[in-house]
């Protein structure tokens, strides 16, 4: 019984990963199901090998977590923003990678890393003055002096530090 | 299944909008009215009716309390007016700024314990056979608990979540009694737990929906139960007096007479790590509060230690030594109070950690009857506190409740 897959990236990179490894992803895990026995690899066209070697490396990491926690938990989950240690130096990348590392773990439906993925995006917000959040996120401010003033006064109860 | 196309150069603007809804679920609401200040795209996405809803619901579940509002059915006025009285109370309780006092007297006694889950109070007398469960935020007695006459009640605690008020006694019975409902329908009779052969000094009921309850006692042991069978689940020998227990996820900590703190995992009770606190003298040891994966404890030498879940203890020290303590892990505060130190605000110290420095801070008045009440002499030594749904609960050598709001 082959216990390999090969898994190709958008540039074609081949990936060789322990079955049980990759079952962490919701995507290839059914995707084995429905074919069964093969040994024809997997491509995996809107993840770039980069980011794919990032997801291989965390999933080898966590190979030992429980799978699919219950509903209760992920909703507990959700309350806190705290990121393990482990996870929090994995996550460390430029932004441009981490939001490929989302994208590509929502497409592999990789639920854990996807909440670390979007916990990283939050704490990049929290606390953060809007001018702050701005420059971190390279977003451009498209209100008129006049509507930025309307929606500050709405929102003064914000401001009253 | 989707298929999603990356855009050529990835940012929080080009982010699908699934995605960012996930993110902006995690988000505080000055965060939340902060991003809505950046542009227009992110304007229209913050400022939905949705959003804030979740974001109520978000705060009620940290909480552990039900929203005050229907979050379905609420206008955007009412969620936004909510989120605003949030909002307000936790930065008061950050600058510790106290914006209303109330006190009930109560019932002559010896002070003793005060317990709390977040939601509900449970007071207890020393020497005492029964204990009584108050509501909040009116401060009414709700309902007395009466254990048999032959022995009295050294610990406490309540869970609404399981809906039941729980006493340790000095003998080692744990009773169990059953929350009558509002309308006074009585659910279930008491039941009583036989397992520990001296006092039962602590008990901590795990808020995760097992049903769970743990036990310690002067007899060195801890003892998990189970509340729905009355079943003992498992019992582990700690070779020391046992005054405080916590359980979290897998992980169990113990507190002991002699300034010992002992961390072990769950189930297989192997010890994970062990601290000692300074002490001058045994009898002199403090006890502790654990909630929320967090762990706390008080020692002689005025030092308070705090356990987080993971990474190392810190530890604040105050002027004087730290008679009673109260902890509220999900929002990172320790409220302490002094010995013999008279007026509220003098005694009544708290600790927000993860904020700045690592130390208590005293409480400040909002205005000026609230600093009158904070400069009270006659309602004696704050002898000992809570913190019950972002309120303090002080109770005063003169048989007070002083009840201290942050909204």
């Amino acid at each position: 019984m082959t216990t390999k897959v090969t898994l190709t990236s958008s540039d074609n990179e081949n990936f060789s990963v322990n079955k049980e490894i990759t079952k962490r992803s919701i995507l290839i895990k059914n995707m084995l199901e429905d074919v069964g026995k093969s040994d024809t690899p997997i491509p995996l066209p809107n993840v770039n090998s980069k980011v794919l070697r990032k997801v291989i490396e965390w999933c080898e990491y966590h190979c030992m977590d429980p799978l699919a926690p219950t509903n209760e938990n992920t909703e507990n989950q959700k309350q806190n923003t705290d990121i393990e240690d482990w996870d929090q130096k994995f996550i460390e990348v430029d932004q441009e990678t981490l939001f490929k590392i989302i994208l590509a773990t929502n497409y592999l439906n990789i639920k854990p890393l996807l909440d670390i993925g979007c916990k990283t995006i939050t704490n990049m917000i929290k606390g953060k003055s809007p001018e702050e959040i701005y420059k971190t996120f390279n977003i451009v401010n498209n209100f008129t002096p006049k509507e930025e003033a309307q929606i500050r006064k709405e929102n003064k109860w914000a401001e009253d530090q | 299944m989707a298929s999603i196309t990356i855009p050529r150069t990835l940012s929080l603007t080009t982010l699908v909008q699934e995605l960012l809804d996930d993110i902006i679920v995690l988000l505080d609401p000055v965060d939340l009215v902060h991003l809505s200040y950046t542009s227009k795209y992110f304007h229209s996405v913050v400022v939905t009716p949705l959003t804030w809803s979740r974001c109520l619901r978000r705060l009620a579940s940290r909480d552990k309390s039900p929203p005050l509002l229907d979050t379905f059915t609420a206008t955007r006025e009412e969620i936004s007016q909510e989120i605003q009285r949030i909002s307000r109370r936790e930065r008061n309780w950050k600058k510790l700024l106290v914006t209303k006092v109330r006190e009930v007297s109560i019932e002559w006694g010896l002070v003793g314990k005060l317990a709390s889950d977040g939601a509900a109070l449970v007071l207890l007398r020393m020497e005492s056979t029964s204990c009584d469960l108050w509501s909040l935020p009116n401060l009414m007695l709700r309902q007395k608990c009466y254990g048999p006459c032959w022995c009295h009640l050294i610990s406490i605690a309540v869970s609404m979540e399981n809906k039941v008020v729980l006493g340790g006694s000095n003998k080692g019975q744990l009773f169990i009694w059953p929350i009558v409902k509002e309308n006074g329908e009585v659910v279930d009779s008491p039941r009583t737990f036989q397992g520990h052969t001296e006092g039962i000094s602590c008990i901590d009921i795990p808020r995760d929906g097992t049903g769970r309850i743990v036990t310690g006692s002067l007899d060195r042991r801890v003892i998990v139960w189970d509340l729905a069978t009355s079943a003992r689940l498992q019992e582990l020998d700690t070779n020391r007096q046992v005054i405080g227990v916590h359980l979290h996820e897998d992980a169990l900590r113990t507190f002991h007479t002699d300034a010992h703190f002992k961390k072990y995992s769950f189930p297989d009770f192997q010890v994970v790590c062990k601290h000692h606190l300074p002490q001058t003298a045994k009898s002199r040891t403090r006890p502790s509060s654990g909630d929320a994966g967090f762990f706390f404890c008080a020692s002689a030498k005025n030092h308070g230690v705090l356990y987080p879940p993971d990474g190392p203890s810190r530890s604040a020290v105050e002027t004087r030594r730290i008679s009673t303590l109260a902890l509220d892990g999900s929002h990172r505060r320790v409220v302490v109070a002094l010995e013999n130190l008279k007026p509220i605000g003098e005694a009544v110290k708290v600790w927000n950690f993860g904020e700045k420095e690592d130390e208590f801070g005293s409480l400040k008045a909002a205005d000026k009857q609230v600093e009158m009440a904070l400069n009270c002499y006659w309602w004696g030594e704050a002898q000992a506190v809570a913190i019950v749904d972002a309120r303090i609960v002080v109770w005063t050598r003169s048989m007070r409740l002083v009840l201290l709001e942050f909204d």
